[in-house]
C-alpha cells in the first residue's frame, strides 16, 4: 500500500511543479527587490494598484538598472499573465495597464531625481516665492536655484553658529549662538529684525531710563 | 489666508541639514531649529525680493535663474553666487539631456519624423532652453 502511495504523491508534486509556473520565476525577482530597496521603490508601490500580482511593477520600478530589467519584465509578464489566465478569465486589461504605469514611473523617477537633488519641497518654496510678489511669474529653474542656495545658506548659518557655540563652550547650539552670529557679522544683517539679542527686562529698563533723562 | 506652517519650510527639512553640518555629538534646541527655520524662510524672501525688483525696473514678467544669480552678488552673498552659477548650468544641462530623450521617444513611434528632427536638432538646443522657461510661469 505505501507503494502504491508513492507514485501519486510523485505525481502530485509533478502537478505542482508544473502549475506554480510563479515559482521558478520568482527567485529571479528577488535579487532585483534588493534592488529596488536601495532604490527607495516604495514611492511607486502606493501609487500602482495594491495588489500582490503586482510583483512585475516592482520590476518596472528599476528600470533605471537598464535593458536587462526590462526583459525580465516581459518575461514576468508573461509568466503571470498564464497564471492569470489560469485562475481568472479576464487577463487583456492588466497588460494594457503596465505600459500606463511605466509612463507615471518614469515622471516619477525624474520627480524622485529632483527631490534627492533638493532639500526642500519644491512646491513649499514656490509659495513662499508667490507670497513675496504674486505677480510675478517664476521658472522652474530658479525655485531649483533658490533651493540650492537656501541649503547653501543654512549650512553656513549652522556652522558659525556652531563655532559660537564652541567658544561658548557648551555643546548644544541654541537661539542665543545664532543672534550672537547674526549681530557679528554684516552679512546676516537682513536677520537682524528676526534674531534679535535677548537683553535681560532690568538692563532694557535701564536703557530706557537713559534716552529718557538724555531727552529730558 | 495661509497657514503659518505653510509659510516656512519644513522642519524636519531644516533639522536633517543641520545635523548632517553638525558633528554626531552636537545637540540642537528646539529654539534654534525654528530660528533656522525662520531665517531660512526670510532668506529666499529676501533674494526673490531683490530679483523680482530688478525685472520690475526691466519690465519683464518672469524671474529667471540670472536674475537669481545677480541678486545674490548685489546682497553681498557672494559665496553662493559663485556656487549657484554652476549649479545653474548643470540644471540646464540636465534639461537638454531630459529634452532630447522625449524627443527620442517621441521619434521612436514615428521613424519618418527621427530624419526631420535630427536635421532640425542641430539648430533647436538654444530654444529648448528657453522652453522650460516659458511652460513653467504660473
Amino acid at each position: 500500500m505505501a507503494t502504491s502511495k508513492k507514485p501519486k504523491e510523485a505525481e502530485n508534486k509533478k502537478k505542482s511543479n508544473s502549475t506554480p509556473v510563479k515559482e521558478t520565476k520568482n527567485p529571479i525577482k528577488r535579487p532585483d527587490k534588493k534592488a529596488s530597496a536601495t532604490k527607495k521603490p516604495d514611492k511607486s508601490k502606493p501609487k500602482s494598484k495594491p495588489k500582490p500580482k503586482s510583483k512585475p511593477d516592482n520590476n518596472k520600478n528599476k528600470s533605471s538598472n537598464g535593458t536587462l530589467v526590462e526583459s525580465e519584465v516581459i518575461a514576468d509578464l508573461s509568466a503571470t499573465t498564464e497564471s492569470k489566465e489560469q485562475e481568472n478569465g479576464n487577463k487583456s486589461n492588466t497588460n494594457v495597464k503596465p505600459n500606463k504605469r511605466k509612463q507615471k514611473e518614469k515622471k516619477e523617477e525624474g520627480e524622485e531625481e529632483e527631490s534627492k537633488m533638493c532639500r526642500f519641497p519644491m512646491r513649499r518654496i514656490k509659495r513662499i516665492i508667490k507670497s513675496e510678489d504674486s505677480r510675478m511669474a517664476v521658472s522652474q529653474d530658479v525655485v531649483f536655484l533658490v533651493n540650492k542656495a537656501t541649503e547653501k545658506f543654512l549650512e553656513e548659518f549652522c556652522e558659525d553658529g556652531y563655532k559660537c557655540s564652541v567658544e561658548d563652550r557648551k555643546k548644544s547650539l541654541s537661539y542665543k549662538h545664532l543672534a550672537t552670529v547674526v549681530h557679528g557679522q554684516s552679512r546676516y544683517d537682513f536677520l537682524s529684525d528676526y534674531v534679535p539679542e535677548k537683553i535681560k527686562a532690568e538692563d532694557a529698563l535701564k536703557e530706557t531710563n537713559l534716552t529718557e533723562t538724555g531727552a529730558g | 489666508m495661509v497657514d503659518e506652517p505653510d509659510r516656512l519650510l519644513p522642519i524636519a527639512n531644516v533639522g536633517r541639514i543641520m545635523k548632517q553640518i553638525l558633528p554626531p555629538s552636537a545637540k540642537i534646541s528646539k529654539e534654534a531649529k525654528q530660528t533656522m527655520q525662520d531665517c531660512a524662510t526670510e532668506f529666499i524672501s529676501f533674494v526673490t525680493g531683490e530679483a523680482s525688483d530688478k525685472c520690475h525696473k526691466e519690465n519683464r514678467k518672469t524671474v529667471n535663474g540670472d536674475d537669481i544669480c545677480w541678486a545674490l552678488g548685489a546682497l553681498g552673498l557672494d559665496n553662493y553666487a559663485e556656487a549657484i552659477v554652476r549649479y545653474l548650468h548643470k540644471y540646464r544641462e540636465a534639461e537638454r539631456e531630459k529634452a532630447s530623450s522625449r524627443n527620442k521617444a517621441t521619434c521612436r513611434s514615428s521613424p519618418e519624423k527621427d530624419e526631420k528632427s535630427s536635421e532640425d536638432k542641430s539648430g533647436q538646443p538654444p530654444q529648448q532652453t528657453e522652453a522650460p522657461t516659458a511652460r513653467l510661469a504660473s
